[in-house]
């Protein structure tokens, strides 16, 4: 008996461990996702991958100087053990690994030419947080916003709208990445914006007399005090034949900061005035300066000629007042296009920002790229390493401001997947990756979009059932509006 | 005189399921057809994990697979027949188990019925009774156990696995088994509470730990039902009268001695009951309004437009009858020629306002397919996709599909095709499509996906930001092969009696290639706008017949006209014109 397992274990180290003799060719092999040449974090999951139409079994050699590991698979894919990968990233990181991809054909076997993956050393927040939603327009159906382990491939909901009625939720955010330190809003049913604080559960009720909508898009002051949110009118039309298919667009909008101490809202003449539309206000990491888009306003009809600049005012966290002096730091009216979603890196160095041909959500438009803004010599870029021909929007940073998560529709142009990419100290972006899935082919059936990709640093606290209840038996803090302090 | 009785029951029984069956398929076929589109079941791992990985989610997915066979001739109704006399069975079989004294078949048949009345529910998922007939499974199992304590140790295992497989009738597994053993005296009938107290832990824990929205959700059968949604108290019904049942399985002492009497009673008096249980319950919950648009629907899906035509006559005051009698009309390349040979009520008659709801989209995706706004069709396909009560609604995927080709966006209408490749009904048609894919001349020569690529506009705009005339216009003016943008624009004109609006549309457009000759239904409203400039007809080409009709319908006119009837009058002779319509209604 003994001999039995003896000879089957040889058999199966063998079967699994051997690399097998065969053709080399030049060629590279088509693998999805694309994971060729990208640079990746030393504690992201394993890269499971697939040869692009392919059946056939299948041996992947991963090699990093003397760290080595061999992973069989079948039907085209290969499945990645979670503990040997972590083991071979940790010697691998700061260098690079080369993957040589072996396929099975009826004649033999077929040796790729190899291609690299390059570990950074820098690690990546462990979790990524989002919103699943499907790619559209007015109804939803089962929507929540999960969390996902980047160091597994496990999934688990933060909440989900099953136990709140089937509501809407969205905008959800972090303070500095904080999973204790996050809010987002319920819409439709049991409304408002929930508010979570360590164990602190709090229900605001954000419409105000002097706001035109609810808070909407929020980005936090990074001492946790203030969140500085933009209100909206927002409409949506469809293209009668444009590849952008759908348009979503203001008719109206402001940006305020609220307090979380006092419930009130602060703003400025200069992020409320009527003759412009402020929106996707976002802090500086020293929380002294507030950059938003701000708009000239052109009827619905003109919808081509709503641009928004990126502009900044100073803020001053003491007295909860505003600058009266507005910097540009991109001025629509004279390069012609329209910038969003300005987020800057937490060491304060470089601004991440979305730029397309108009409007301000970008993610509806092909033509949306990330750009980035040195803010130490004022130069901007486009990020072309990490752009597609397809749409980049979303994106937020890491903790250590290595890494950026974007949004893109690049792999089909309406499902949104979450892409991964480093940024080293000088602004220069490695190949993105996208999120690696179990099952390679997980992302061709999956039928719901990621939305508002977060990094954060650790995992968020599962209370669902005590969110539920908070919004469905708490009626709230009323917001009041305090206006310009000044 | 035993064994004539019980034959005497299962015929009777037989007789009940024969004519469900019948009653099914004659009375409801298209309700089953109308009920499948919102269900999708896939035979892949995507699929089926995430349906194991809640509690209902196994009975959801054995729901969802037997409903895709909906769409197959005969098969709703059988289906749905079987799944009711099984039930009765079962139900039959464990009262048997605890008191075999009586015959219960035909008793058993009641809360079988008042789950069948379930199924006419657009927002109830049959799964709720796959989930009820897997219960009575499990509990005809553990009456079959006589050791006590094996019985115990699968009670409890069951209660578990009910949880997670079927959800909320592990509650009342459990409460039945508790019934069980104290009504039949079991040395552990004390022992028996743990299972209420289990099937609470699982319950509260699911609620608790997020798995599960809400209490009701675990512990009642609204869990099979639109969760948006407040189900009817006939939800509960087969719950309680199950519950009765048993308890009066468990209460009734056999009697050895039947008199003459009590055999006939026992034998009539629940079949008479189950009739007028059955009788009430259909007339209650039949729905019985809805089958006429349900079958609108499949005749539309099915693209059987003369049926449509034909279902519409007489008076109509239902706005989605007539969206779909013109749409009908318009797929035949008819909608102006002959919109006002029938019963038309304004202009929500031929482009409903979308509510939102699954069936609307549904319909307004295939009028703005017809009329050629792809851009529509396409957003109201995605709506109906999202809204459905299942996991997916396969007819609007092959909308997705083909709206995606005709965009040109092959990836994403791959993508679809695989999701349909998995079913087993649209798996022929999907793998159709696929010659389509990154194929621009396939496309192009084929009849109808080509029509409407080439109808696509050049210069987009946002649809509906100009109004909706607008862009029926534009889509006229670009492609006037197909003439329902014009003639859906020239029917909301007429309909909404914007008599200048339609002037200014022949004024601009007849004679061109988007509206060279005048249909019927345009030409009487000629006559309307320019009754006394005769001129005016001829320069319109209005045919002599229907100026000789509107003759004689000027002279009604006059000769009733201090008649209170009129309207009355007029509709026998002319209720089939745009006149009757324009003066009377």
């Amino acid at each position: 008996m003994r001999t039995v397992i003896f000879f089957l274990f040889i058999i199966l180290t063998a079967c699994t461990n051997s690399l097998p003799e065969g053709v080399k060719v030049e060629s590279l092999p088509a693998v999805f996702p694309d994971y060729m040449d990208v640079t990746i974090p030393r504690n992201i999951a394993p890269l499971n991958f697939k040869l692009v139409d392919s059946k056939q079994k299948l041996r992947v050699l991963f090699k990093s100087g003397e760290a080595e590991l061999i992973v069989g698979g079948t039907n085209g894919k290969i499945t990645i053990p979670k503990k040997k990968w972590r083991a071979l990233l940790e010697k691998s990181a700061g260098k690079k690994i080369d993957v040589t991809v072996y396929e099975n054909e009826k004649n033999g076997w077929k040796i790729y030419a190899p291609f690299a993956m390059y570990v950074a050393d820098e690690p990546i927040d462990p979790y990524i947080a989002y919103r699943l939603i499907e790619p559209g327009y007015e109804l939803w159906n089962q929507m929540g916003i999960y969390q996902r382990d980047l160091e597994s491939h496990t999934q688990t909901p933060i909440m989900e709208n099953k136990m709140t009625g089937d509501n809407c939720m969205n905008c959800h955010s972090f303070c500095m990445q904080n999973p204790d330190k996050m809010l987002f809003h319920m819409r439709e049913t049991y409304p408002g914006t929930i508010l979570i604080d360590g164990d602190k559960i709090e229900k605001l009720n954000t419409k105000t007399d002097q706001t035109i909508s609810s808070l909407v898009y929020p980005s936090w002051h990074p001492g946790g005090r203030y969140v500085a949110f933009s209100v909206n009118a927002t409409k949506q039309a469809f293209h009668l034949n444009d590849r952008n298919r759908v348009e979503v667009f203001d008719e109206e909008s402001d940006v305020v900061v609220y307090d979380t101490e006092t419930h009130e809202i602060v703003t400025s003449p200069v992020l409320f005035a009527k003759e412009r539309w402020e929106t996707f206000p976002t802090f500086s990491p020293d929380g002294k300066t507030l950059f938003f888009c701000s708009a000239e306003p052109y009827p619905v009809t003109e919808f081509k000629q709503i641009k928004y600049s990126l502009c900044s005012v100073s803020f001053d966290p003491d007295n909860r007042t505003f600058g009266s002096t507005v910097d540009t730091l991109y001025n629509a009216g004279t390069d012609g296009r329209s910038a969003s979603f300005p987020r800057v890196s937490p060491d304060g160095n470089h601004l991440l920002y979305t730029l397309s041909g108009y409007g301000n959500f970008s993610i509806w438009h092909k033509d949306a790229d990330l750009y980035l803004i040195n803010l130490k010599n004022g130069t901007t870029r486009a990020m072309n390493e990490v752009n597609s021909n397809d749409v980049e929007s979303y994106h937020s940073w890491s903790s250590n401001s290595r890494w950026i998560v974007f949004s893109s529709r690049r792999i089909d142009g309406l499902y949104t997947r979450p892409y991964f990419a480093y940024i080293n100290e000088n602004g220069q972006a490695g190949k993105p990756f996208l999120l690696p899935q179990k099952d390679p082919d997980y992302y061709h059936r999956f039928m719901k979009s990621y939305n508002i990709p977060e990094l954060i640093t650790g995992k968020v606290k599962p209370q669902g059932r005590s969110i539920a209840l908070k919004a469905k038996n708490d009626p709230g803090v009323d917001v009041k509006f305090k206006g310009s302090l000044h | 005189m035993k064994e004539k009785r019980k034959y005497i029951v299962w015929a009777l029984f037989s007789l009940l399921v024969i004519a469900l069956f019948v009653f099914l398929q004659q009375e409801y076929r298209y309700h089953f057809f109308f009920i499948e589109q919102n269900f999708m079941f896939r035979s892949s791992l995507d699929y089926i994990m995430p349906h194991l990985a809640v509690p209902g989610g196994l009975a959801n997915m054995v729901g969802e697979f037997l409903i895709q066979f909906y769409m197959f001739p005969y098969a709703g109704a059988a289906i749905t027949t079987a799944l009711i006399a099984l039930v009765a069975l079962l139900i039959n079989a464990l009262l048997r188990q605890i008191n075999s004294g009586y015959s219960w078949l035909l008793l058993a048949c009641i809360p079988a019925l008042s789950l069948f009345f379930l199924h006419f529910d657009f927002n109830y998922k049959p799964a709720g009774t796959v989930a009820f007939l897997l219960m009575l499974i499990a509990a005809w199992g553990g009456l079959v156990i006589k050791n006590d304590r094996f019985r115990f140790a699968y009670n409890l295992v069951v209660v578990s696995c009910l949880f997670w497989c079927c959800g909320s009738v592990f509650v009342l597994y459990a409460l039945l088994m508790v019934l069980y053993e104290f009504g039949t005296g079991k040395p552990l009938r004390y022992w028996s509470l743990l299972l209420v107290l289990l099937a609470g832990i699982l319950g509260e824990m699911s609620v608790r730990f997020a798995l599960i929205g809400e209490y009701k959700l675990i512990f009642l059968p609204d869990m099979f039902y639109h969760t948006r949604l407040q189900p009817k108290s006939l939800i509960y019904f087969s719950y309680i009268l199950l519950i009765l049942l048993y308890a009066v399985a468990l209460w009734l002492k056999p009697v050895k001695e039947k008199k003459l009497f009590f055999k006939l009673a026992e034998l009539t008096l629940p079949f008479v009951f189950v009739l007028l249980f059955a009788g009430w319950g259909l007339r209650e919950y039949g729905d019985e309004k809805a089958q006429h648009v349900k079958k609108l629907d499949y005749f539309s899906r099915t693209g059987q437009w003369d049926e449509v035509i034909n279902e519409s006559r007489g008076s109509m005051t239902n706005y989605l009858y007539i969206c779909y009698l013109n749409l009908a009309l318009a797929e035949k390349g008819q909608l102006a020629e002959r919109m006002f040979l029938y019963d038309q009520r304004g202009v929500d008659g031929l482009l409903l306002k979308w509510n939102k709801t699954f069936s609307i989209s549904v319909l307004l995706s295939d009028v703005y397919y017809s009329i050629g706004n792809v851009a529509l069709a396409q957003e109201m396909a995605f709506e109906a996709s999202v809204s459905v009560l299942g996991s997916g609604n396969p007819r609007m995927l092959k909308r997705l599909v083909e709206t995606n080709i005709i965009y040109g966006e092959y990836k994403v209408a791959g993508k679809y095709i695989d999701l349909l490749e998995q079913t087993a009904y649209y798996k022929k048609w999907a793998r159709e499509q696929r010659r389509f894919l990154y194929n621009d001349a396939a496309v192009e020569e084929d009849h109808l996906l080509g029509e409407k690529r080439r109808g696509l506009l050049v210069d987009s705009y946002l649809s509906n930001t100009n109004g909706l005339d607008r862009d029926l216009i534009n889509l006229a003016e670009h492609y006037p092969a197909n003439r329902n943008p014009i003639e859906y624009l020239g029917g909301l004109l007429l309909l909404a009696k914007d008599l200048e609006g339609f002037k200014t549309l022949l004024e601009t457009y007849y004679g061109t290639d988007v509206l060279p000759v005048l249909p019927n239904g345009f030409q009487e409203a000629v006559i309307i706008l320019s009754e006394k400039m005769p001129e005016e007809w001829a320069k319109y080409r209005v045919g002599q017949a229907v100026i000789d009709r509107f003759g004689q319908y000027r002279k009604s006119i006059l000769a009733n006209k201090n008649n209170q009837a009129l309207p009355q009058l007029m509709a026998r002779d002319y209720g089939n014109t745009y006149w009757f319509y324009f003066m009377f209604k």
